[in-house]
């Protein structure tokens, strides 16, 4: 738990900081820099203490898709 | 605008891209013995496709490659382009973090944490994604110098224990499995080359697309042929088929006179270095394609969130090294099918027919 504290904060102070030592700040970028930042962090932090998202979570998901809209399926 | 770079800068790092990971993995093992022929036909194979990324770098030298495919394709599948490359750097990256991870576990620091490599390869290819792309060739150009020293070193003192014996009878097997390897050894590595296009890079001389990537293909099959085939003729083909790190295994036979021994350290340097160079180009490519769906003209400002995307995300891919070598040895997944040859042929074709027609029409309004 410690450690996912740990690595929250260290990706939040670097999330915080870095765009704003940018020149100019557009707010696309900030916005897909927050966000890709954000996942990033919350998936670390999950797998610091031991928790892997299901790995065939997707793949499942669009085998099902398949099925379900195959003809006849 | 491009970030323009020497085109021996541009060659060294084509070469150093594509060894990162295949000079370590048994490429090819599928063939066995005749290893050597499928690097020489995957090589031989897999020029039309290098023509072709070269061409779609040298549509508009002035321009990246997306100002090209917003002109050929238009914006929406421009976006659609720019995702899917986006993801296969992202994926590669975590590929080659991972192939990382596997090897330093495995070949020595066994009860190190996994997450240590895999963090500190990211941070330093970090580091050289932002710095960009120029900074990173000018380092390769270097660099290129000192593998090649160190692979000769090392082969030449294990040449007491070559025997050619071991690469005969030649298509003992026929030739089924040499060309299912020359298949799995053209994805891996050497059409991976595709990204090296994304990277927009733009060279000094007309047409660098075309010198660059085909030199540096033709080096890098070179010096990958050399290894594999001195690595074949050490360990033989059995065990060249079963070894996870052959190349490893072949250097760690060396023992000049009980005194000069351990120097499978040099394939460790090797494969470090080379790893770096292909994470690296691939947190640029991948920041790239993001920035571009975004809008942003300066790609180092997204490196940060995707690079340490790789620490987690090469956990999320391979269990281990088994399932690792089950993936090199595959034969084309859809997604490497789709962009190393599916896409570049379509994207090609299109701009061929669009811009040449573009071109006609300025043409005659002038």
């Amino acid at each position: 738990m410690l450690a996912a504290v740990g690595t929250m904060l260290v990706f939040i102070v670097v999330g915080v900081i870095e765009p704003f030592l940018w020149e100019k700040r557009r707010t696309a970028t900030v916005i897909a820099y927050g966000v890709a930042m954000f996942i990033t962090a919350v998936l670390t932090a999950l797998y610091t203490m031991g928790i892997e998202p299901p790995k065939m979570i997707l793949t499942n998901f669009v085998r099902d898709l398949f099925q379900k809209l195959k003809p006849g399926g | 605008m491009k970030e323009v770079i020497a085109v021996r800068a541009g060659i060294a790092t084509v070469v150093l891209m594509l060894m990162g990971g295949s000079v370590i993995h048994g490429i090819g093992s599928q063939a066995g013995s005749d290893a050597w022929l499928a690097i020489i036909f995957a090589a031989l194979f897999s020029l039309p496709f290098i023509l072709i990324y070269a061409r779609l770098g040298d549509f508009d030298p002035e321009q990246d490659i997306f100002h090209t495919l917003e002109k050929a394709l238009g914006k929406p599948l421009t976006v659609v382009v720019a995702i899917i490359y986006g993801y296969y750097a992202l994926l590669l990256m975590y590929y080659s973090l991972d192939s990382l991870g596997s090897f330093v576990t495995v070949a020595g620091l066994v009860e190190t944490p996994k997450v240590v490599p895999r963090l500190a390869l990211t941070l330093i290819g970090l580091m050289a994604a932002k710095a960009g792309i120029e900074v990173l060739t000018r380092w390769c150009s270097l660099f290129l110098r000192i593998i090649v020293l160190t692979s000769f070193l090392a082969l030449v003192l294990v040449l007491k224990e070559v025997d050619f014996s071991n690469l005969q009878p030649v298509l003992f097997d026929g030739i089924g499995p040499v060309l299912q390897a020359t298949l799995t050894t053209m994805k891996f590595p050497f059409l991976e080359t595709v990204l090296f296009t994304f990277a927009g890079a733009g060279f000094r001389i007309k047409n660098g697309s075309r010198y660059v990537l085909v030199r540096g293909h033709f080096a890098a099959a070179a010096l990958i042929l050399f290894i594999i085939t001195l690595t074949v003729a050490v360990v033989g083909p059995e065990i060249y088929r079963i070894q996870y790190y052959p190349v490893y295994g072949a250097v760690s036979r060396i023992d000049v006179g009980g005194f000069f021994t351990r120097l499978e350290i040099t394939v460790t340097f090797i494969f470090l270095i080379t790893a770096f160079v292909k994470v690296s180009v691939c947190q640029i490519v991948a920041a790239k394609c993001f920035s571009y769906l975004v809008g942003e003209t300066d790609y180092r400002r997204l490196v940060t969130p995707l690079a340490l995307s790789g620490i987690v995300g090469s956990f999320y891919l391979a269990e281990g090294t088994l399932e690792m070598e089950k993936r090199n040895l595959s034969l084309w997944p859809p997604l490497e099918l789709a962009v190393q040859v599916i896409l570049p042929v379509i994207i090609w074709i299109i701009a061929e027919i669009r811009l040449n027609k573009q071109n006609d029409t300025g043409q005659k309004a002038n």
